[in-house]
């Protein structure tokens, strides 16, 4: 039985995977505690989970895109966020003393207190925004990246000769994608174990009734940040399949009140059963956020992507590369080239063949599970290798 | 301004209407923020810019040796500028 630390951010996409693999190790009989925003986590974790809170920082939602997106997350999120949360972090490392400590990619200030204690550490990465190569079209901005991750390392006080990329786990790096999406160009410390499934407690009600067999379904679903851009697309979208009464029924993950008046085969709600809805889905229309991609492709349901923003626009590219969908401009696509794009995708059985090779692809990855496994094996080396951790901790509890 | 009104066009043609009716192109819209482009339309203006200047324009390489701070501030006039640049 090993133990092992989460370090985790307050954004929903990455707390389900982190969520799902502490599950998939508790039940293989590991002892697993949280690091991170109680406000956010305890909600997902339960009033039994061991959580060592972080405190809260005020996360505005970010409403901007491209580049400037890039920048503010770095600049307004990532790097004040660990800066913030890194004393919280160091002490509960210390004081839990984790075989393994299990880093969120963005959460940089796990790789921080990993590296202080001589701690055996893993990447998370819940987004593909730094995995593989996304920048390097575009060098200086890459470089710009290596600036804020090198600030922090700086601003921690770590010695400069012993610099390392803090994104990336020298020793374990875990990525919730497949390599049927995101490519097998990865060093051999890599495990891309596909989309990471939690058990979610709470899940809302739907009224499955309604559902008719004899037709279609299409979930439109954009997202958790960002509802405050998205109400011109889902206005479009409504418009695009309000003619396919006769084929189709539609599911907006959207506030009822914000798409009044809807016609009698489309239907908004605040929140959906993602997973227990997305089996009786044949499209799904998103934002491209890497949870709800890999979700509906391990379910083999093709995709319309409208990337926003981060890694979305890398998710929808990888998906149109897999044949498992198309991608349209989410500040352009009006209701004519929606409905274009929803009735090519449910019209050509190639993208539900496509999505489909996807699902084998990433059942074979063997998300929670293998990401478990892989975790438990480094907890094993790091034992065997090095009982005493080295570092110049602090306390011990 | 005869070739800022010819880029406009091939940006204008990219953009498409929006809620029915052409967007503005001044000098100062930002191709990212103003006009809220992505490397699908950066893509598409290429096309356009390849089409009507030829080879010698090559946007995206251009836009791919620029720094963060400079893509997020890109214009519609910068872009011109440079067209203009390797025409000369």
């Amino acid at each position: 039985m090993s133990r092992f630390l989460f370090v985790v951010p307050p954004l929903a996409g990455h707390l389900n995977p982190s969520l799902g693999v502490g599950q998939a190790l508790a039940r293989a009989g590991h002892e697993v505690a949280w690091c991170g925003p109680e406000l956010h986590v305890r909600p997902l974790l339960g009033p039994d989970a061991l959580v060592f809170p972080t405190g809260s920082r005020l996360h505005r939602p970010q409403s901007d895109h491209g580049l400037a997106a890039v920048k503010s997350v770095w600049d307004r999120f990532i790097v004040p966020f660990a800066r913030f949360s890194l004393p919280a972090v160091e002490k509960a490392a210390a004081d839990y003393r984790p075989d393994v400590l299990v880093v969120d990619q963005h959460s940089p200030a796990g790789a921080i207190a990993a590296h202080r204690l001589g701690l055996t550490w893993a990447t998370l990465a819940c987004s593909t925004m730094d995995l593989g190569d996304p920048l390097a079209g575009l060098p200086r901005v890459r470089e710009w990246v290596e600036g804020r991750v090198r600030h922090l390392w700086d601003k921690a006080g770590l010695p400069a000769e012993e610099y390392f990329d803090l994104r990336f786990s020298p020793h374990l790096v875990i990525a919730s994608t497949g390599r049927a999406l995101a490519g097998s160009d990865f060093p051999e410390h890599y495990a891309l174990v596909g989309p990471v499934l939690a058990e979610r407690p709470a899940q809302p009600d739907f009224p499955w009734d309604w559902l008719d067999p004899d037709r279609e379904h299409v979930l439109v679903s954009m997202g958790t940040l960002a509802d405050d851009v998205s109400s011109r697309f889902l206005h479009e979208t409504v418009a695009a399949l309000a003619p396919l009464g006769e084929r189709l029924q539609g599911v907006f993950v959207a506030p009822p009140d914000a798409l009044p008046d809807l016609p009698p085969h489309l239907l908004a709600r605040a929140r959906v059963p993602m997973l227990d809805l997305l089996p009786r889905m044949d499209l799904v229309v998103s934002h491209g956020g890497l949870n709800t991609v890999c979700e509906s492709l391990a379910n083999g349901v093709p995709l319309v992507v409208a990337p926003i923003r981060h890694d979305q626009p890398i998710n929808a590219n990888q998906v149109v590369a897999a044949g498992a969908g198309v991608r349209v401009g989410f500040a352009r696509a009006d209701a004519d080239a929606l409905r274009a794009a929803v009735t090519t995708v449910l019209g050509d059985p190639a993208h539900r063949a496509a999505a489909h090779r996807v699902r084998a692809s990433f059942a074979e990855a063997g998300g929670a599970d293998a990401a478990a496994a892989a975790l438990t094996r480094l907890s094993a080396q790091s034992t065997a290798q090095s009982p005493v951790p080295a570092g110049r901790g602090g306390s011990t509890s | 301004m005869a070739l800022f009104e010819e880029v406009a066009g091939i940006l204008r043609e990219v953009v498409g209407p929006c809620g029915g009716r052409p967007p503005a192109i001044t000098p100062n819209a930002t191709l990212e923020g103003d006009l809220r482009f992505d490397s699908v339309d950066l893509a598409a203006v290429q096309a356009g810019l390849a089409r009507r200047f030829g080879d010698r324009v090559d946007l995206p390489a251009h836009v791919s040796a620029l720094g963060l701070e400079e893509i997020i501030g890109l214009t519609a006039a910068d872009v011109a500028h440079y067209v203009e640049d390797r025409l000369r």
